[in-house]
Parts: structure tokens; sequence; C-alpha cells
């Protein structure tokens, strides 16, 4: 029997198992990741305001990318002991850099012309941020978000190594027994699981991208764009 | 000023104000400036001279390091910016039209913060579309990108248009467009201001456009105002060498059958070949004489009075001829410095001479340009930036 056919023996008779596992995986991952983007969109923001502070705090997420994951879970194990918690913290810690850094940058990066017309038209600081900066920055902002996700979904099945729960489970029992069939049925699941996020947040960078926007990039968007609204003007 | 002394119908008042950036630049020095209702104002002088500071210190964009602007009998130091700005309409330098709003979107930018109904903004909208020759239906749902450049400015002024501001403000609104669009904008606009009757403060460095759109034009130069009066005013005698410098300059670039032969000659007198000028009633002898002296070939005759008759040929003068008659060249072409340079280029081809006489506005002949000298003159005006290394090259 060759291993593969091993591996799907092993998840059809523990399919429960491996679907609890493929649902602690995306849970641990997703409250980090939704965790790590209530962190950076607020702090992203603040730091296009006070940009002194810019270099000092992406630069702390900068260096917690760093440090070696194994390395970080160990380490925190002194702050929030063995399971999820732990995990859940490392995982946000690595999610911070490509959200807080895409945050900022993505503001930053919005037209200070376009900026200058909001404010002389009359908008509020915060009209300028719901109005203007949001809007543009938006994709880059996603992007980010896409970014973390396949890094936290990976990193997830580390957990396990720590106490947690996850696809990891099965890939260190695997690795223990020295059975392949048992890790493949962790470390599949998980890359799957990574694809769909790179995935879905592929979809949502492009379904959020505003439409002005979005023609903009894609040459041959243009023309159809147009031939459209002729045709809805026509209708 | 204080504030009893203004009268109704002022708009704007600037009261010795100056702007000192934190860096030190002093981009606005001790300006004085009275903006009546209904008057169009153009703000005009070379790059960094302020233009841009002054006009951003009336809706607060900027504010003065010292002095106090008033906007209808108020210091504005005293009103919150935010709803300032949504009563002085602005069109930016740079257009800035939102790109991920609509070009509905984007007219009601100001409507929609002041929390105008949907419909109210939705008729303004169109109405103002309506206006410029663009079509509602098919434009009110499109995005900036999908606009010409000269639409996309359009769009830019009824933007600041939209909540029917007393004033608007705007900063080189036509700016990057090419000659025949902007000028199609220009008379345009023109007509809309002689429908609406709004105060404007309008920024340009083009003093053509200066002429052709303003009540008053006020003349800045670094972060002074040099000069202000209307346009007739500052054409004429008043304007101050800088003044006169400017407009010279500035009207220099473009159609040579609008720039003079005077303008050109002004930053390039050395162009001009002098000959010896020669009083005709001298006689030949004294003429002989004089070609001779300076070595010319040619000379150009005048009458007592100093006004031009002739050219002289030395070659065919007779030293000894008591008459000049024989020597005399009636058909050489001339043209005054207040002639446009396309007519001494004209001249040129139609006597086939090589080279025409330029005479002073009283008839006193200058010198003499050549042709490769005109045609000069005519590729650095049409093309100022290259024209000059290619002649130069030859
Ligand atoms: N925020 C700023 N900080 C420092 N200096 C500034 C600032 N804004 C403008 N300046 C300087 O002030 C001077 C006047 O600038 P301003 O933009 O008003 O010129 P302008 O007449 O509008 O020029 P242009 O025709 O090029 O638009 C320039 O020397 C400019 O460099
Ligand atoms: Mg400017």
């Amino acid at each position: 029997m060759t291993v593969w056919v091993k591996f799907i023996r092993y998840i059809i008779e523990h399919h429960d198992k491996v679907l609890l596992y493929t649902e602690q995986h995306l849970y641990i991952s997703m409250i980090a990741l939704a965790l790590g983007f209530a962190f950076c969109l607020p702090v992203g923001i603040w730091l296009t305001r006070h940009e002194r502070y810019a270099p000092i705090v992406i630069g702390a997420a900068n260096v917690a990318e760093t440090i070696p994951s194994l390395a970080l879970l160990g380490f925190l194990i002194f702050i929030f002991g063995i399971g999820d918690a732990n995990a859940i913290a490392a995982l946000f810690l690595y999610a911070l850099l490509p959200m807080l850094q895409n945050t900022y940058t993505g503001i930053k990066n919005v037209d200070r012309s376009l900026i200058e017309a909001g404010r002389g038209m009359g908008m509020t600081d915060w009209q300028i941020l719901t109005m203007v900066e949001l809007p543009l920055a938006r994709p880059v902002i996603v992007a980010g978000v896409r970014v973390a996700s396949v890094w936290t979904i990976g990193t997830a099945t580390l957990a396990a190594a720590i106490g947690g729960g996850g696809l990891g489970r099965l890939i260190f029992a695997g690795l223990a027994t020295i059975r392949d069939d048992i890790m493949l049925a962790g470390a599949v699941p998980a890359a799957l699981l990574a694809l769909l996020a790179d995935w879905t947040f592929a979809a949502v960078e492009r379904w959020i991208t505003p439409r002005g926007l979005r023609v903009q990039q894609h040459g041959v968007g243009k023309a159809k764009a147009r031939r459209k609204m002729g045709g809805e003007v026509k209708a | 000023m204080t504030g009893e002394e203004m009268t109704n119908g002022l708009m704007v008042v600037f009261d010795h104000v100056s702007k000192v950036f934190p860096d030190g630049t002093r981009a606005v020095d001790d300006v004085n400036l009275r903006i009546v209702e209904g008057e169009f104002v153009v703000l005009i002088g070379p790059s960094g001279c302020g233009k841009t500071t002054t006009l951003k210190m009336i809706n607060r964009l900027v504010d003065p390091s010292s002095g106090t602007i008033y906007f209808k009998d108020r210091d504005i130091a005293e009103r919150d910016p935010v709803e300032l700005r949504r009563q002085v309409g602005y069109v930016i330098q740079e257009v800035g039209l939102l790109p991920h709003l609509t070009i509905a979107q984007n007219i009601a930018v100001v409507p929609r913060l002041l929390k105008w109904s949907a419909e109210r903004q939705r008729v303004r909208v169109d109405e103002l579309l309506r206006m410029v020759g663009m079509d509602p239906a098919v434009h009110r749902r499109r995005y900036p990108h999908e606009l010409s450049g000269g639409q996309q400015q359009r769009v830019g002024v009824l933007r600041a248009l939209a909540a029917d501001p007393e004033i608007v403000l705007m900063d080189e609104p036509f700016g990057s467009l090419d000659p025949i669009t902007r000028g199609q904008l220009q008379d345009e606009f023109k007509k809309l201001q002689s429908e609406f009757h709004k105060t404007i403060v309008f920024v340009t460095h083009d003093m053509d456009e200066a002429l052709k759109l303003g009540d008053k034009i006020v003349v800045m130069q670094q972060g002074r105002v040099v000069q202000e009066g209307a346009p007739a005013d500052l054409t004429g005698r008043g304007a101050s060498a800088f003044v006169r410098h400017f407009i010279g300059e500035r009207r220099m670039v473009g159609d040579p059958s609008l720039v003079a032969i005077g303008q050109w000659l002004e930053s390039r007198a050395q162009a001009l070949s002098r000959l010896p000028v020669i009083d005709l009633a001298a006689g030949a002898r004294s003429a002989c004489a004089q070609l001779a002296r300076a070595g010319a070939e040619f000379g150009l005759g005048v009458d007592p009075d100093g006004c031009w008759v002739a050219l002289v040929a030395a070659a065919t003068l007779a030293a000894d001829a008591a008459d000049l008659s024989g020597a005399i060249r009636e058909d050489a072409p001339a043209v005054s410095v207040a002639d446009p340079l396309k007519a001494a280029a004209e001249r040129l081809i139609a006597e086939d001479c090589p080279w025409v006489v330029v005479l002073d506005r009283d008839r006193r002949p200058l010198g003499v340009l050549g042709r490769s000298q005109v045609l000069v003159a005519l590729v650095e005006t049409m093309w100022p930036e290259s024209g000059r290394e290619e002649v130069k090259g030859r």
C-alpha cells in the first residue's frame, strides 16, 4: 500500500478526529487573525497621525516576526501557560506585521492632494478617514490580512507543540510514531486551509476594491465597463 | 482697518497678512487685499510667489502668521474651519477628484456633507452637468478616470459650485490642459460667471488667462502684491518693470501672430543688425563717406526727421553723383516693432528679400533682421524650450 492510500484510509476512518482538529485549527488561526486585525487597524491609523512612532511600533512588530516560532511559543508559556491561549497569543504577534504595515502604508500612500481636496471641501478629520483614506487604502489593508491569514494558518500547526489543538496534533503524532499517513492527515488539510484562506481573501480584496479603482488597474475591464455603462444608459 | 470701516459689498479683506512657514519660508508678506462681492479677482505671478498660500488662507487650509482676514465682515480666525470651508467653493491645483466615487458622487460631496436630501443632490448634479454640456445620463455614473482631462477639470469646477457658495477659490483650474481645451473652458467658465456673478478668486500664471477672465488682476512677486488693478490698467503705462517683464515674458510663449517683434527683441536685442543711418537730404557724398566709414554695404535712408524712407546700396552709389536716386531701393521690406513676428516672416517671403528693416513706433529705423533671425524668433516663440538649442547648434 502506498502512503497515499493509507493516508486516505486514515482520513476516512478518523474523519471525526480530522474534522475536529481542522475546526480547532481554523478557530485558533481566525481568533488570532481577528484580534490582530482589531489591533492593527486602529493602531495603523493612529500611526499615520503620529508618524514619529511609526518606526518604533512597526519595528517592534518586525522584531516579533524574527523570533523563531517555537522559541516564541516556549517563551509565552511563562505568561499564558500551556494550551490554545498561548498559541493564539503567538499567532497574534506574528499576524501583526503585515496588517500593521499595510494599514499604515496603505493610508500614507493615499494621494495628498485628495486629502487636501477633502479638507478644502469641509470634511472633518473623521470624514476624511472614512470617505477618502479608508476606501482608497482598503485593498492594501485587505492584502495585508491575506498575507497574515496564510502565515497564521501555517504557523498554527505548532500550537500542538505546546499543548494546543489543531491539525498540528496529527502532524506531531505522525512524526512521533513514524506514521506518514497520520502526518499527512494533518499536513494536507492545513495546506488546503491556507490555500482556501488565500483564495478567499483574494476574492474579498477584489470585491472591496472600489469600482473606480478596479477598472483603472485592469485595462481590459475598462472597455467592458464602458460598454456596460453605455448599455445601461440605453436600457 | 477695523470692522466698522468695512462697507457692505466687501466679501474678503486681507489686512496686513503674512505667512511664515515653520521652516522660515516667508510665503506671503504683508498682503492687503479687498475683494468685492461679485468680483472676479485673478492672482498672478511666477511659481512660488505665494498665490496658492494666499488662496488657502481664505478657507483656512493655512492660517496666517500675522494679520487678519475678514470674510463678510467676520474675522475668519473666529470661525469653525469646517463650517467655513463648506461655504467656500474650492478647486485645487491638482483637480483632486476622488477616484473611487462616481462623477455624480464627486460633484455632490459638499451637498452630502451639508446633508441635502438624495433627491436634491441628484437634481443639482444633473443641473450642473447640463450647464457644461455633459449629458447627465451618460456621465453621472462614470468614474473620474473615464473622463478626458478637460472633462475632469470641468467636474472639478462643478464640484466647487455644487452647494452654491458665495465665493469660489480656484487654483489654476485649467492648468494642465492643452491650449485649445483651455481656451474652451475659459470661454465656458466666463459664460457661467456672467450668469451667476459669484465672487471668484482665481490663481493662474498665464497672463492671457488673467486678462481674459479677470475684473481685477493682482500681481504677486515673492509673497508681496506688486500691483493690482483692472486688466487695462495693468497692460498700460502704469505697470512696474516687473509687471511689464512678466506680461512680456508670458505673452511670448505661443502664437507668432500675437507676439510683437519688439517683445521678442526685448530679450534678444543683439539679434538686430545695426546699419548706418543715412540722412538722404545730406546728399550722395556724405552717404558714401558714412557707408565707407562703417564698412557697410547698405545704409538705412531717413528723412531729416529721422523717419524711414528707403535703403541705400553702396554698390550702386556713385561717389561723385549729386543724385542718390540710383542707389535707393524703395521696395526694401520694413516692419514696425509693434507688428507681430508673423508679419516679418510674411514680408520676407513676399519680397523674397534676405532681411527686413525694423522700425520703432515713430518709424525710425532700428536695424535689420536677417532671415535666420526671423526664423529663430518664430521657433523660440512657438517652442520656447527646444528652439534655442537647435538653432544654436546650427
Ligand atoms: N507647507 C509649506 N511649508 C513650507 N514652505 C511652503 C509650504 N507651502 C508652500 N511653501 C513655500 O511657500 C512659497 C509659496 O508657495 P505657494 O504654493 O503659495 O506658491 P505658488 O505661487 O502657488 O506657486 P505655483 O505657481 O508653483 O503653484 C514657496 O516658496 C513654497 O515653497
Ligand atoms: Mg500654487
